[in-house]
Parts: C-alpha cells; structure tokens; sequence
C-alpha cells in the first residue's frame, strides 16, 4: 500500500503545472539567465589579471631606457601593458573613449594622464613611479656609499621573488559569482517547502476535501504520511539533480569534485525544504494563500540573505549578525557548496549539514505540534 | 467611471505584491549608492587595497615593510586562521594577506633574498598581482639600501622616503559615465522593477476582469464591451504612469542633485517609452493565464529574462558577443543602448540620432507586443 500511495501521489505531483513550472523549470531558465548575463566574467573570472591597454606618447628624444622596459613588458604570454604607440591627438582620443586606461608620456621626465581612479590606473602608476624611485636609489647610493654603487643596482635589477605564494584553497575555481550558482540550487531545496505545503493540504482532513476523502481510507495513517512526504522529497530531489547536472555538464560551471558530498548536502536542503513548507501549512487560522504567501516571502528572504541577489550576503551577515547565518537555511546549503569547492576538510559542511537535519527535525516538530494542537481543538468542539 | 473604480479596488487588493517589489527596489538603490558620494574624482587617488598582516617578525624591517603597506592601503593587522583568510579573501572583505615569518629581517641581513614573505591572494587576481608587484617593489628598495651599505633604520627609514617619490599624474576629465555611476544603476534596476511592478498589479487586475463570472455579469449590464476596454485602458495606463512616477520621485529622493538635468531628462523619456513596451507586454501576459501563480512565474521569467540579456544586472560590455547578438532582439538591449549613448559623453548630431532610433525601437517592440497580445486574444475569442 506504501508503493501504491508514493506512485499515485508522484503522478499527482507531476500534473501539478504549477510544481512543474517553479519547481523544474524556472531554476533551468535562472541558471541559464546567471550563465549568459555574466558571460565571460563567470568563465573567465571578473577579476583576472588582464594586460592593461597603454598610449604610449614619445616625446623629443625619447627615454631609451623607458622605451627598452616598456617593451620588455609588453611582451611574452600574459604581458603586463598592451601598448599602443600614437601621436597625443589621437592618444587623447583613446583614451576619451575608454579604449586606453591611461596615456603614457615618454620625455623628458616620464609622467601619466588617467580619467578615472581605478585599479589598471594604480598599477599604471606604481610602475611609473617604480622607474622613479629606482633612479633615487642610485642617486643616493653613488653620492653617500659610491664604493657599493654596484651591489646596490644588482639588487635593484635582480629579480629576487621575496614573495612567495602560498594556495589555501582546494579548487582554483575562487569566483565569487558562482556564489550564485549555489545559491539557486539552494533555493530550489527551499522551494520544496510548495510541495510540502500542498501535502500538508491534501493530508489533513480540515484543509481539503481530497484529505476528507483520504483520511477515511482504511489505511494506516503513518503509512499514508510516510508516502506522501517521501513522494514530496523525491519530486523536490529529483528537481534538484537535474539543476546540479544542468549547471555542471551543460553550463560547465564548476562545483568541485566532491559529487557525493554535494549531493548528500542537496538532499538534506530537500529535506529541509519540505518541513519547512510542512510547516507553514501547520500554521493555525490562515488562507492557504496567506500561508502560501508567507512561506514564497520566507523562502525568498533566506535565499536573499544566502546570496542570491547580491552575492556577498553572506559575508555582510558575517561581520554583523552571524547568528543569522547559523539558522538560515539557504545560507546553510549555499555554504556547504562552497566549503565543498574550496576548502581542504570537511569539518564546516558536516557542521552545515547536521544544523540542516536539526533544522529540519525541530520544523517537523513545530508542524506536528500546531496539528495535533488544532486536531485536539477541533475534536474537543466536536464533542 | 464605475469600471475605474472597480479597477482601482482590484489594484488595492494585490497592493502588498506590489510593495514587495517596490521595496526589494529601494533595497537595492540604498545598498548599491550607500557608499557613492555621486561627486566626479577631481585628482587621481591610488586605488586602495585590504591587506591582512601577520607579523611575527617585529624588527625594524618588517615594521618598515608594514609601515610601506599601511600609507598605502587599509591594513588590519593580526593573526587569522586559515578558514577566516579564505573567507575574506572569497567575498572580497579582504584582497590579500601577508605573512612575515619570524626571522625576515635575519633572512634580508644575511643576503638572502628568495621567499621571504608569504602570501595568500585569489588565484591570477589584478588585486594580487598589484599588491605582489609592491611589496616586491619595496623589498628591493630596501635589499637595495642595505646592499649600498647602510644600517636597518636608516634603510628603513630611506626606503619609506623613496616609495614617497612618485610619478606625475594627470586627471583628464571624468567621463560622464563614472560622474552618473549611481543615476545609472538607478534606471538600470528601473527595466526590472517597472516589468515586476505593472506586470503583478496590471496583470492581476486584467486577470480578474477577465474571469468568467464577471465577464458574463459585464456583458449583461447596459455597458457597452467598448466602454470597459477604453476605462480598462485608462485605468492599465494612469496605473502604470503611477508606478512610473513612484520611481522617478524615488529618483528625486535619492539623487537630488542629478534630477533636473538635461542628462536625467532623456532617461526618464527612455524610462517612459520602455514604460509602453512594459504595458504591452503585460497585455499579452494576461491573455496567457487565468492562474495567479502562473501570471507570478511569467512576471519573473520576462523580467528576468528581459533584464539580464539586456544587461541591466551585468553591463553590456562584458557579455558574451553570441549572447549580445540575440539581446538586440529585446527592446531592453536597445533601452540600456540608448542610456550608454547618453552617459559615455555629451551627445553629438550623430548619437543623438542614434539614442532616438533607439526610442523608435522600442515604441516598435511595443507595437509588435501589443499586435501579439491582440492577436491572442481574438483567438482565445474564437476558442
């Protein structure tokens, strides 16, 4: 009888055009919107070095030793400055247009024209002044210490690397957009709280006649919730996998290697999901539309705060109320992902994951109180 | 008259939809313009970086070092652990963090000059890579001083002075884009929330004028069907100029001293004609659906769908060309057209020709909506 509820409640859930439309396919077109609205930034990573377009402008003689360094560094796989050498009309032009982030001046005394205050145009100006301040050492050194002029300027033409790197992270995929992409699988964990809600609906007897009509069923009623309940996990689930495999096989974004774990963690949004929207059908005197909004209102809120609008939420909610983090449940799932993608051990996911099963228990809870709360009510009116 | 009333009974009705709208918008425009002062940069300030230090060297070189670093960028100083470094450096609270192990300056003293540092940054990050490029930079100022033959503190001391000479900077004059970045977003955001707001309010109105039991009771009464859709019309238009003009007072809230400019006024007459496409296409919605929930799903997919491939959420400069070249079949690719016309300089012959073509556009795709809707409805007739 168990299998026969499941396969009659599944069928039931997949005519469902309103499951079907929120559930399966809205998150396909909002993974596919974030895909192609962030083009390149969420291939190639927004904040890549890229080689920064220069004017050159060469003035009266021209500064040889300049002009050598300039091309030393405009060549190779990834150059440091992309440089265009032009006369100043044009480079003004250039640089009006932003298609230069800064013109160059060559001679007598090198010196910079920018139009904004910008990373590339830092850059730009460090390594000029660079130049500069290299030329000061050598001043210094010949007038006061002559005899170590000559160390002195191999040190300055060494490339020493006194800056060694140290990689923290397990994946180099660092792009904090595709704090986006976890998100919205988070989100759609959440959305499972509709099917929770409408099994809430066709299960008890007070809020929909086809729950009328089935609670006179001579069938166990623990057996008919269990049905019911893993039919809504199993829709929600389901819907879940074709969103992580549409993001990584199709899209090609990438979510680590660690499928397993990922998918472990999808499950236990779903859980939570559901009791979430088990929950908010419990709730005692309202509309189901009522409850319907607060539940869509409730969602929603959880997925803004867990990133899904701006993606660094997560992080404001850090530094001023990281409590809220710890109990929100999109923060919790958006956060699993990424620990997954980025971090070495495990110990923050299986942190994750457990407060998302307790979560999930102490919702179910709250649910099964508020019920037998009104059955009681409701049978002592009876009487 | 009694058709205008009932029309705007319906829109109190569904009011807290389109609150929740226009609330998720000031959000936004009050987190996004929070920290812009809307003033043009007069002269070049180097951008700035979050640097973590950790020094566990505390000699008078890695105070120098730090000393450098902090003149130039926003320093927080201490020992973080591994997880809270990859955290800040994901959600870009910090950019990069650098470590001084003990014995740097013993290491310096004694000649040796690889990997005297460490440091954590996002992989290929610009950030990093400038901040490499500096604290290189000041270390072989340093090693350079020490090899000329001077003591610590008085390398120390010479090396902050050099890093002090720096390179001529000029500030050409800020292109409007960067003066307006904020008046931008404004109008940017404005594709998303006019489609959410008319679509939710209007759409919901048309829907339940056009259900079944009150169509029937309209068609009894001695109203001719002419006279509803001419009061429904007014009532769709005088409703969407309101939430037109919502936005624009919120503009004058938020940004009074870039409201009454010529700038400002062809973005509000290419706010105005987007309004018209906006109509149309709520129209052609609510001849698609009976179903709230559905007219809900619609409302978000158009929106988005509208918004991020017409780059309202992600500038047009960075898309993807294949992505770019669909786009220009949306009236919202030519509506953020014709704001980047207006705000990347002052407007020629050419390019005011240019902006009105991208008007013309967009009353077109209204045109062809309004066709589509119609088209749609005398076929729902015929059924």
């Amino acid at each position: 009888m168990f299998f026969h509820i499941l396969k009659y409640r599944l069928i039931q859930l997949f005519h469902s055009r309103n499951i079907l439309i929120w559930i399966f396919i809205f998150p396909l077109i909002l993974g596919s919107l974030f895909y192609m609205g962030f083009g390149n930034m969420i291939i190639d990573n927004g904040n890549d070095f890229q080689s920064i377009p220069i004017a050159v402008v060469g003035q009266g003689q021209g500064n040889p030793i300049l002009d050598e360094v300039i091309q030393s560094l405009s060549q190779g796989d990834s150059p440091m400055f992309d440089v265009t050498r032009t006369k100043e009309a044009n480079a003004q032009k250039l640089l009006q247009k932003d298609k230069v982030d800064g013109i160059l001046y060559e001679a007598p005394e090198p010196y910079l024209t920018v139009n904004r205050n910008d990373l590339n145009q830092s850059i730009l100006y460090s390594f000029l002044s660079q130049y500069i301040q290299q030329a000061e050492v050598i001043t210094r050194i010949a007038e006061n210490h002559p005899e170590n002029l000559e160390a002195a300027v191999s040190q300055l033409r060494s490339d020493a690397g006194y800056n060694k790197e140290v990689s923290m992270t397990r994946s180099k995929n660092t792009n904090n957009l595709t704090q986006y992409f976890y998100a919205l699988i988070a989100m759609i964990c959440l959305y499972g709280g509709q099917i929770g809600m409408d099994t809430l609906i066709t299960l008890h007897p007070q809020l929909s006649s086809h729950a009328a009509r089935k609670s006179i069923a001579p069938v166990h009623k623990l057996k008919m919730i269990a049905a019911d309940l893993t039919a809504s996990v199993m829709v929600n689930y389901l819907s879940v996998l074709i969103l992580i495999f549409y993001i990584t096989q199709i899209l090609k974004i990438n979510l680590g290697d660690r499928l397993v774990l990922l998918l472990l963690a999808s499950l236990a949004g779903s859980l939570i999901g559901v009791s979430i929207g088990i929950f908010f059908g419990s709730l005692p005197h309202l509309e189901s539309n009522t409850k319907e909004g607060f539940l869509m209102g409730f969602t929603m809120f959880c997925c803004f705060l867990g990133g899904l609008i701006v993606q660094n939420m997560p992080s404001i909610v850090e530094e001023h109320a990281p409590v809220i983090n710890q109990i929100n449940p999109a923060y919790l799932l958006s956060d699993c992902f990424y620990v997954l993608n980025i971090y070495q051990d495990t110990a923050r996911w299986c942190r994750n994951v457990i407060s998302l099963l307790i979560l999930t228990v102490l919702f179910s809870l709250a649910a099964y109180l508020l019920i037998r709360q009104k059955t009681q009510g409701s049978s002592q009116k009876g009487e | 008259m009694h058709i205008l009333k009932t029309f705007f009974i319906t829109i109190k009705y569904h009011i807290a939809g389109i609150f929740i709208y226009l609330g998720i918008f000031i959000a936004l425009l009050v987190f996004f313009t929070q920290n812009d002062n809307g003033q043009p940069p007069k002269a070049f300030t180097a951008t700035q970086l979050d640097i973590l230090i950790q020094d566990e060297d505390h000699t008078v070189l890695s105070q120098s070092l730090y000393d450098f670093l902090e003149s130039r960028h926003r320093v927080e100083k201490g020992a973080s652990s591994r997880e809270d470094v990859i955290d800040k450096l994901y959600w870009h609270t910090i950019d990069y963090s650098l470590r001084i192990p003990k014995g740097f300056q013993a290491d310096l003293l004694s000649g040796r000059n690889k990997d005297l540092v460490e440091n954590t940054k996002l992989p290929e990050s610009a950030t990093g890579y400038w901040a490499d490029a500096q604290i290189e930079q000041y270390l072989t100022l340093l090693n350079s001083y020490l090899a000329g033959g001077y003591s610590p503190e008085d390398a120390a001391r010479l090396s902050l002075e050099t890093s002090e000479k720096e390179a001529r900077i000029n500030m050409a004059s800020a292109s409007a884009a960067e003066n307006n970045s904020t008046i931008v977003s404004f109008y940017h955001y404005l594709v998303y929330i006019l489609i959410s707001l008319v679509t939710t309010g209007l759409g919901q109105v048309l829907i339940t004028f056009r259900q079944r039991e009150l169509d029937i009771r309209f068609r009894c009464s001695p109203c001719p069907a002419s006279r509803r859709s001419l009061f429904l019309a007014l009532g769709g238009l005088l409703f969407s100029v309101a939430c037109w003009l919502l936005c624009m007072m919120l503009g004058v809230v938020l940004f009074p001293k870039s409201v009454f400019t010529i700038t400002n006024l062809l973005y509000m007459i290419n706010s105005l004609v987007f309004l018209l496409f906006v109509m149309s296409l709520t129209l052609l919605i609510s001849f698609l659906t009976e179903n709230f929930n559905i007219l809900q799903a619609l409302t978000n997919i158009s929106g988005l769908t509208l918004s991020f491939l017409g780059g309202v959420f992600v500038p047009q400069e960075f898309m993807n060309e294949t992505i770019l070249r669909f786009s220009r079949l949306l009236p919202s690719y030519w509506y953020i057209k014709a704001m980047d016309l207006i705000s990347s300089s002052a407007l020629t012959s050419h390019q005011y020709q240019e902006y009105l073509s991208c008007l013309g556009i967009q009353v077109l795709f209204a045109a062809a909506v309004l066709a589509g809707a119609m088209v749609v409805s005398k076929y729902q007739k015929i059924q």
